[in-house]
């Protein structure tokens, strides 16, 4: 056996157990589901699990009892645990993975977090209003409120952008939950049970060390660097950002071809498994789908094969990492689109679990990492050398 | 009352509507609004153009009471077809139920009696009656009317579309039901299925208003600039204007044939069809450009969208069912 396969056994063995754990949870978030949308977050149980099956973990440094694993682990883990709840999906595979920006920034705030145990949930908001940064001795003074910060309900700090210079360079600033409050206005159609709230800031206090630069934050060498030596803590981050979204909207996609799958087999819905256009539609919705698992694993080689060994991704890669993955997420929509959009009307209208899978799909492309417009016009500026409003394809 | 004042009062009363819009959505058409409906006459209009007209009006307002006025219209108009069931049902209010999940009609003791569930109905708070499709009776299509109070009704919990209907799933057990022979314009509900294109119109076009209302007032959560001025939103928003105009030439046709009793055609099908498809389409468009805030329960466009959605579901207006009935048709299958 060689070195190379002695290293990298292990890693890969801990992401099997994980998406193995994550679909074995599956029958549970299922039937929790329903619930986790009606009361707008995940329930105590659900968080239980998630912590207690290492899969909001996967990027927690070892060092704190975390599993420290490659990149992609995240987007694994959110695809299977899409299969039975978009919301869980999002809380396990985009707000677990947050702890990436944890062990980048200053021990001293990594200890804050995890120095009484890994399982602790960071939520993160960037979208803001009303915001107010005052520079003192030793910190900075914030007051405000951040919109969309998924499982804060569940959540002991909140990451949150704000610019301490008051111009587009923000900062990220790390607060422990008896410093914010949640205001309770996430009333959705969709992704309910993320939990997405609101969090109210009031002159606060952030020592300098709880605080840190986007970039420095997005730079190699951050100041997590000195404790954490995996690339993801220590490299350049910017080529991996906006990704994570993938693995739900993937899984998301799974569900409902799994759903109509199964509904093919029962006829439920008015779907004729006999019928030649159902057999059509089903056919090219899961070559859309197909398709788009191609990409996302192209996407994460990509970023893989370069990030873990320090190299910056070339230009024309990094643009095809933001083209591809936009693109991806497109087909799956598409592809779930066309499956639920010939189901009858009951199914539309009652409580088929297909309509709350399709509903949660769209609420994850709202999302601007995969907005199809700015992405494609960045990614067609920057084959051009035209600056951009995405960072990471601005540099050669 | 003659047409006009009739859609006048639609029009007058869908602005009412539409500023209660998000508390139906929370709660459900409450009974004033639906006495505000009947005494506008709007829940009694026979003629199938009327009532398309009527719900395209109220659409532009709130979804569910379109939905709901064109089913109490459409299914009065076929019980008054059967001058029993007429005296029956008196001034009662009927609505429509959707296809069932299972259903056995038997002969006890002289009576017709039906057993089933149906998975969803609508409107059932403010109705006495039901009209039940999806039946046959002696090898031929029938519908059924049963007293609301001989069936037994449960809410379930419904994220999707025209939530002010609080569908209701329905069972029976040995209710004793009146029989209505399908007409030749029915296939599925009493051949009114079709008409509930008029309220997905005006649903589309309210949702068109309601984002460039507010569209014109946002300012990006993440730049601070005027999303108005991005060139792309105002491409998308050509897009999407450009495909409700040709769904409302499509519709002033259809609505033409409507009026002629000549609009139970493959043509036609086709067309109810594809009207909803690119309202739909346009809508969805418009969705998608307003990011992490249309998701909100709050913004009347989302709201609008998983209206427009329900109703596009309804089969007379589905895609995927009537093109290919029009290309056999078409090749004469």
């Amino acid at each position: 056996m060689s070195g190379l396969q002695m290293n990298y056994a292990p890693i890969r063995s801990r992401q099997g157990e994980l998406v193995e754990a994550a679909e074995s949870l599956g029958d549970v978030l299922k039937a929790r589901a329903c619930d986790a949308e009606l009361n707008r977050r995940l329930s105590p149980e659900t968080m239980a699990d998630l912590f207690a099956n290492g899969l909001l973990g996967y990027f927690v440094p070892a060092r704190f009892g975390g599993s420290e694993l490659d990149w992609g682990a995240q987007i694994h883990i959110g695809r299977a645990l899409a299969h039975h709840c978009g919301s869980t999906a999002w809380i396990g595979g985009v707000v677990g993975s947050h702890a990436l920006y944890i062990g980048r920034m200053d021990p001293r705030a990594q200890d804050d977090v995890w120095g009484a145990g890994a399982n602790v949930l960071v939520s993160t908001g960037s979208v803001m209003r009303d915001v107010t940064v005052e520079t003192l001795a030793g910190g900075y003074r914030l007051s405000g409120r951040w919109s969309f910060c998924s499982g804060v309900d569940h959540a002991s700090w909140a990451l949150l952008r704000a610019s301490p210079s008051g111009d587009h360079r923000q900062s990220y600033f790390l607060i422990p939950r008896a410093d914010f409050a949640i205001e309770d206005d996430w009333f959705v159609s969709s992704m309910s049970g993320s939990g997405s709230k609101s969090v109210l800031v009031k002159d606060v206090f952030i020592p300098d060390y709880r605080v840190l630069s986007m970039a420095d934050m997005m730079a190699p060498s951050p100041p997590g660097a000195q404790a954490n030596a995996h690339y993801l803590y220590s490299g350049s981050f910017r080529p991996f950002s906006g990704s994570n979204l993938m693995g739900p909207i993937l899984g998301g996609a799974e569900a409902v071809l799994f759903e109509f799958e199964r509904m093919m087999a029962t006829g439920e819905g008015g779907v004729d498994a006999s019928d030649v256009q159902w057999q059509l539609t089903y056919a090219e919705a899961a070559a859309e789908i197909s398709a788009a698992e191609q990409l996302i694993n192209l996407m994460i080689r990509t970023q893989t094969r370069y990030g873990s060994v320090g190299l910056p991704i070339p230009k024309a890669e990094r643009i095809a990492v933001v083209r591809d993955r936009t693109y991806a997420a497109r087909l799956c929509l598409n592809g779930a689109t066309r499956l639920v959009t010939g189901l009858s009307a009951d199914s539309v209208l009652k409580d088929a679990p297909i309509q709350r899978m399709f509903r949660d799909l769209q609420g994850m492309m709202q999302q601007i990492g995969v907005n199809w417009d700015r992405n494609m016009i960045n990614c067609a500026k920057a084959s051009l050398d035209m600056n951009t409003d995405i960072p990471e394809l601005n540099a050669d | 009352m003659n047409c006009t004042d009739i859609l006048s009062r639609a029009q007058a009363l869908a602005v009412e509507l539409k500023a209660q819009a998000r508390a139906t959505d929370d709660g459900g058409l409450s009974a004033e609004q639906v006495m505000a409906l009947a005494e506008a006459g709007l829940l009694e209009p026979a003629d199938p153009a009327v009532v398309m007209e009527v719900g395209r009006a109220l659409g532009q307002g709130c979804g569910a009471s379109a939905w709901l006025a064109t089913a109490f219209a459409s299914a009065s108009a076929a019980v008054q077809r059967d001058p029993d069931l007429a005296t029956i049902v008196g001034a009662g209010r009927v609505t429509l139920g959707g296809v069932p999940d299972e259903q056995t009609l038997n002969l006890v003791d002289g009576q017709i009696r039906l057993s089933g569930v149906w998975p969803s109905v609508g409107g059932l708070d403010h109705a006495e009656w039901i009209l039940l499709s999806g039946l046959s009776w002696e090898g031929a299509p029938v519908c059924a009317l049963v007293s609301v109070g001989d069936a037994t009704a449960s809410a379930y919990p419904h994220r999707g579309g025209l939530r002010g209907l609080v569908w209701r799933r329905v069972a029976l057990a040995d209710a004793p039901v009146h029989l209505l022979s399908v007409g030749d314009e029915g296939r599925g509900d009493p051949g009114r299925q079709a008409l509930l294109l008029g309220a997905l119109v005006g649903v589309a076009h309210g949702a068109y208003a309601d984002y460039v209302g507010s569209t014109r007032a946002r300012i990006s959560g993440v730049g601070g600039q005027a999303v108005a001025q991005f060139t792309q939103v105002q491409a998308r928003l050509a897009e999407s204007h450009a495909e409700l105009k040709a769904a409302d030439a499509l519709y002033d046709e259809v609505l033409g044939h409507t009026a002629d009793g000549q609009a139970d055609t493959a043509e036609c099908d086709r067309d109810r069809a594809y009207i909803a498809r690119k309202a739909v389409e346009a809508v969805n468009r418009l969705l998608g450009q307003m990011g992490a805030m249309g998701l909100a329960e709050t913004n009347p466009v989302q709201r609008r969208f998983r209206d427009l959605r329900a109703l596009a579901s309804t089969p007379r207006l589905d895609w995927t069912a009537q093109a290919p009935a029009f290309g056999r048709h078409e090749l004469g299958l």
